[in-house]
């Protein structure tokens, strides 16, 4: 698959309908259809939203408990 | 009023100056599951003569009354959380009979705080199944009592106990809990130990809670909320005194309304919504209109993106040994999960990471965000598609994806005997300002009466 902000909705559902016909084959990926299409919405989504190398991090599991810390501790200031 | 119709903290109060003895209540909560259980469906299994047990050695301890915060008080746990000497089945057969040796975060605090683990409530397989489980609404049976956490607030709305445990990785305890008219909470992420929790979605599974009033989440949510260091993600916190803020809550809130989602709410659930927000302004309430600070399609793509990856990561081995036994929903979500790159579940994670401050700052200044629970009341079982008759998560991603503490309140009963609900959300760690502001919105509405 492409990850490009560039790529259509209907060439990222393409690419997932080649894998799933790999991975599960051919009758499988018919009835996998709704789930796909689903699937790529969501992808061409996040891909309309791009970010430059020097963005943000990934979040971490914790940053919930990390943003708290970090709100309590101005508030002490 | 009968015995089983007291709520957690009036039952616990009554067995601990003695005017009921742990036993008694403890039979008529069983007797009432008796009579109610064919209709709803809502247990997985119940061990009714441990139960007894323990209600005698409490009976007997003369320490425990005053030592003990949720002395005698039966729960049904979520059966995808480990209870010690209880099955954890998670809906998959080739769990049948697995017993737990040990018990999670969540079962160790209630256990220590006197409760009694009276068995396992109805889950969807693994937390993650849209297919429709066998518990049935206690307000109409034909209407789904939503999933994954299914029975739990089935049981608590049919009065068969005062609390239960589940848990929310999407929308799997509000929405449920209002399909079933009763006051659902999922706090603070890391504020419950998932320790013992089969994981769905690590970054998103919070433990909750389900009750029938806020001030019984109050008090159930005190002795829970402990820093558990087998969780990773367990808080280490100061813990306010829930109970004594919602006791003080005479204070008229704050509220702001999240009107993307008030626009996206079916008609009947809207005009509900608007007529309980009309309410709580008539009283004081102080509300005014915020929008989400990003589109809702994004968020969505963000956390089933996030979801995805991390359930394919913990299915993928036992999926391909023990497919069979997967429910077609279930099979469908590791499918197509497993065909997701990883470099999309790192960028969703860094929007993640970009988003949150928004989100913190939508909260600044208020006591918290009101909606609508769900875009819909709860769904015909025969509903159309097999994945919308649990109905429609949307409504819980928001705050789900971001950790942060919300609440379901009953407001009426409308259209086809079903509930109407409103959420209300709070920023990380503001559990006890949340519980504080629902408990003044639930004096408002007042609570519905018992379905059955």
């Amino acid at each position: 698959m492409r990850l490009t902000s560039a790529v259509s909705r209907e060439q990222i559902l393409r690419s997932l309908q080649r894998a799933s016909q790999e991975a599960w084959g051919e009758e499988r990926t018919q009835e996998l259809d709704l789930a796909l299409q689903s699937a790529a919405r969501n992808v061409w989504t996040l891909l309309q939203y791009p970010l430059q190398p020097t963005d943000d991090e990934p979040d971490v599991v914790s940053d919930t408990l990390n943003v708290h810390i970090v709100e309590r501790r101005d508030a002490a200031l | 009023m009968q015995l089983f119709d007291l709520g957690a903290a009036e039952a616990v109060d009554g067995m601990k100056i003695g005017v009921i003895r742990p036993q008694e209540y403890l039979d008529a909560i069983l007797s009432r599951i008796e009579a109610t259980e064919p209709i709803v469906n809502a247990w997985e299994y119940i061990d009714s003569d441990e139960a007894r047990r323990s209600a005698e050695e409490l009976d007997a301890d003369p320490q425990a009354r005053s030592r003990l915060p949720l002395f005698g008080l039966p729960v049904g746990v979520k059966d995808v959380i480990h209870v010690r000497g209880q099955p954890t089945r998670a809906d998959f057969e080739p769990y049948r009979g697995r017993v737990a040796a040990e018990d999670s975060g969540v079962a160790q605090a209630l256990r220590d705080a006197g409760a009694i683990l009276l068995g396992k409530t109805v889950a969807a397989q693994f937390a993650w199944s849209q297919d429709q489980p066998k518990t049935r609404n206690p307000w109409n049976t034909d209407h789904t009592a939503g999933a994954s956490t299914t029975g739990s607030p089935a049981a608590v709305a049919a009065r068969q106990i005062p609390v239960g445990i589940g848990t929310q990785t999407t929308s799997s305890l509000l929405r449920p809990s209002a399909y079933c008219g009763v006051v659902g909470m999922k706090p603070t992420y890391g504020r419950l130990s998932s320790y013992g929790v089969i994981p769905t979605s690590w970054s998103s599974d919070h433990p909750g809670l389900v009750t029938r009033s806020v001030r019984d989440a109050a008090f159930v949510l005190g002795p829970l909320a402990r820093h558990d260091p087998r969780d990773p993600h367990s808080a280490v916190e100061s813990l306010e005194d829930f109970v004594a803020e919602v006791d003080q809550g005479d204070v008229a809130p704050k509220l702001a309304r999240v009107v993307d989602l008030f626009d996206l709410a079916s008609t009947p659930v809207r005009d509900a919504a608007d007529r309980a927000v009309a309410q709580l302004a008539q009283h004081g309430a102080e509300v005014r209109d915020v929008h989400l600070p990003m589109p809702m399609e994004l968020l969505l793509a963000i956390h089933w993106i996030i979801h995805n990856g991390e359930s394919a990561a913990i299915h993928y081995e036992q999926y391909s040994q023990e497919h069979d036994h997967y429910l077609p929903t279930v099979r469908t979500n590791v499918e197509v999960s497993e065909l997701l790159p990883a470099a999309l579940y790192v960028h969703a994670r860094r929007w993640k990471r970009r988003l949150r401050p928004m989100m913190a700052e939508l909260l600044s200044g208020i006591d918290a965000l009101v909606a609508p629970t769900s875009s819909d009341t709860a769904p015909r079982i025969d509903a159309g598609r097999a994945s919308h008759r649990l109905g429609d998560p949307s409504f819980q991603i928001p705050w789900t994806c971001f950790g942060l503490p919300n609440i379901t309140l009953p407001t009426d009963v409308g259209m086809n005997h079903l509930p109407n609900a409103l959420q209300f959300i709070g920023g990380a760690f503001a559990d006890a300002r949340v519980l504080r502001t629902a408990s003044w919105c639930e004096k408002v509405f007042g609570s519905p009466a018992s379905p059955l």
